[in-house]
């Protein structure tokens, strides 16, 4: 028997209430990640793609509520409540690290009693072990002088530093999995690469999983293995990194990767998407891209299965983009580039 | 002697905007009543460039680089400490407030964050008239039908204008602020990161809409962003800031192609690669982080950062050269 993926998702559904109404922002969410494995999860603000992380570390919170679904931890099942599972492994085995270090940390307090308390609670250390394992920590994700360092408020550091301060906090409890939410987003150019060379570099080094939340396909390009596109609060392709890059299946992907600027291709007109992403409290019916895509027809105003592809792919459409081919063509054509 | 090398750039009679050596300084607030005053910062410090009627400069830079400080000067909306600011051949910190004025309608700006740059409380039509009103261009029936005209032109349907901000998306906003902005007819677009704020799939469509612009009505842009990707399909010619001074800059492909300064190519390494199979191609970052510190100031801002920094980088200020026609940098190792 194969051993169960570490985190497994299946038929997540949030819904949050507003003076408009209820509208769900994950509408029927399906994953898995296995062990040692980088998933990144793709899409643009509104997808659903953070609600869905935030449902698993049990941070949804009214108006917001999980109104259907089942989340399992090595197999077991992550109970807890409407809200979402309880802070027992969300925490302790899954850590998260958030886009805006400033606002995660708390600025009354110095970095080192932030995470000597993660270490206290989660791993039982005493002071003094505590102090001594947060300033490891500190140096693992590369701060120099830590010991003198645990005495700094939050903003004394820099935004690159910050964020590997959030990093090391994420890290004191020894989590299995690391959720990384548009962690490079708020920062400088030279520091985002930074950053994802620390966190590539930790990874392996910690065997970590990670699963990263990014509207970057550049990010997703350097760290994952494989991808989930989420658009209007469903996937609606996964696939290994380099099958979705070669040949995207859904529309919407094949539209992402073409406007996306980029420095290696000739500076003329980009090749857009059209419209706008659609109000989650408005959703069209049927397939939510269809009034956006180049390839809708009229069978799209019904909901899209999600075809299995084979090889770990999966596409939710009506009509997607040329069948990829099998795999030992696909590894060919890779060649040929 | 740099400005003689830039000088070799535009043809003077279509050069529009002109810096001559322009610092921008702000007095900084004492740390506590017995201190000394600190000197000024200087947000910019000695920048020259030119732009040419219908061109694009991309401006590229970290945050604390002083990029948004250069769209502010040429607004008028900073205090130069030198240097002078030349619009269509006017010295524009020369200008009366009635003149400044006037000049104000050929340079507008299009702001970074259309949620907060538009009045949610007034309709679409008066926030794209309210320009025409201002300058005393258009009233009435005519402003109206420019309102039509000018959301067309920006692809906005034309129902549009009565409705409020508050129930568009953000690409829709930005292109109600780019109508705004292009109501006056103005010659000059100050754009300080205009699709910073938008959706990856909302971007391409904001940059080509400048590029379609551009082309239709002659207008030249100040195109202010942090990324070397964004500004490369709008962009004629490009400056790469540092520290409140030009490290770089020159034609599109010269800084792609074969850039001079140790930091646009560490900006362009910075890119992730948008291809898992090149993976790992991507080379080492540069290390540390941007910082100030005064004393520095004798030398190139950059050298604590620098992987070719070598002595005389510490100890002098590097001159904006020339190294190819029209391709200056300020490097002592280049």
């Amino acid at each position: 028997m194969t051993p169960p993926p570490l985190l497994e998702i299946e038929d997540l559904v949030v819904s949050f209430t507003t003076r408009r109404g209820v509208f769900e922002a994950v509408r029927g969410v399906s994953l898995h990640v296995e062990p040692g494995e980088t998933l990144g999860i793709v899409g643009e603000s509104g997808s659903g793609k953070s609600v869905t992380m935030q449902a698993v570390m049990g941070l949804i919170e009214a108006p917001g509520a999980i109104e259907r679904g089942a989340m399992r931890w090595n197999g077991e099942p992550l109970s807890g409540t409407r809200h979402g599972p309880r802070a027992a492994v969300a925490g302790r085995e899954i850590a998260m690290v958030f886009q805006d270090a400033m606002t995660s940390l708390n600025p009354l307090l110095t970095v080192g009693v932030q995470i000597t308390e993660v270490l206290r609670r989660h791993k039982g250390l005493k002071a003094a072990a505590a102090s001594a394992r947060a300033s490891e920590l500190l140096r693992l994700v590369g701060i120099t002088n830590p010991e003198g360092r645990l005495h700094y408020l939050p903003h004394q550091f820099s935004g690159g530093m910050r964020q590997r301060i959030m990093i090391a906090m994420a890290l004191a409890a020894e989590p299995a999995l690391l959720i990384a939410d548009e962690p490079t987003t708020a920062l400088d150019v030279t520091i985002q690469a930074q950053i994802v060379d620390l966190l590539a570099e930790l990874r392996d080094r910690l065997h970590l999983s990670v699963v990263l939340v990014t509207h970057d396909m550049g990010l997703v390009a350097e760290l994952c293995d494989r991808v989930a596109v989420m658009y209007a609060g469903r996937i609606v392709e996964t696939a290994p990194v380099q099958e979705l890059f070669a040949a995207p299946a859904h529309p919407y992907t094949a539209g992402l990767l073409r406007s996306m600027p980029r420095l290696d291709d000739s500076a003329g007109r980009l090749e857009a998407i059209e419209g706008s992403p659609p109000d989650p409290s408005d959703l069209p019916e049927g397939c939510a891209f269809r009034t956006r895509c180049p390839r809708a027809q009229e069978d799209c105003i019904h909901d899209p299965l999600t075809t299995d592809l084979g090889s770990g792919r999966g596409v939710a459409c009506w009509h997607p983009l040329a069948p990829p081919v099998a795999h030992g063509q696909e590894a060919r054509v890779h060649a040929g580039e | 002697m740099p400005e003689s090398e830039m000088a070799k750039q535009a043809d003077p009679a279509k050069r529009l905007v002109e810096f001559t050596d322009v610092s921008v300084a702000y007095d900084v607030q004492r740390a506590a009543f017995w201190h000394r005053k600190p000197p000024p910062f200087r947000a910019i410090d000695g920048v020259s460039f030119q732009i040419g009627r219908g061109e694009t400069l991309g401006v590229v830079g970290e945050s604390g680089s002083g990029k948004s400080t250069i769209g502010k000067a040429l607004l008028g909306r900073a205090p130069l400490a030198t240097g002078n600011i030349s619009f269509d051949g006017r010295d524009i910190s020369k200008l009366s407030g009635a003149a400044m004025r006037r000049l104000r309608r050929h340079i507008q700006p299009v702001l970074q964050d259309p949620y907060a740059s538009l009045n949610p409380r007034m309709r679409v039509a008066d926030i794209i008239a309210e320009p025409l009103l201002v300058h005393g261009i258009a009233r009435g029936k005519e402003a109206e039908a420019r309102v039509a005209q000018l959301l067309n032109l920006v692809g906005l349907p034309s129902d549009t204008a009565s409705r409020h901000p508050g129930s568009f998306s953000g690409g829709q906003r930005q292109r109600i602020g780019i109508a705004r902005a292009l109501a006056v007819e103005p010659d000059f677009i100050v754009a300080d990161e205009p699709v910073s704020a938008l959706d990856v799939s909302i971007r391409a469509q904001i940059i080509n809409l400048f590029r379609d612009l551009q082309q239709e009505l002659g207008v030249a842009y100040l195109f202010i962003a942090h990324d070397l990707a964004i500004v490369r399909h709008v962009s004629h010619r490009i400056a790469v800031v540092y520290a409140g001074r030009v490290a770089e800059i020159g034609p599109r492909d010269a800084i792609y192609g074969s850039p001079q300064h140790p930091y646009t190519r560490a900006l362009l390494d910075a890119v992730p690669i948008p291809d898992p199979a090149r993976r790992g191609e991507r080379r080492p970052t540069i290390r540390g982080e941007f910082g100030r510190p005064g004393d520095e100031d004798h030398g190139c801002r950059f050298a604590p950062r620098c992987p070719l920094a070598t002595k005389i980088c510490r100890e002098a200020v590097p001159p904006l050269a020339a190294k190819a026609p029209g391709h200056l940098a300020a490097c002592w190792n280049s």
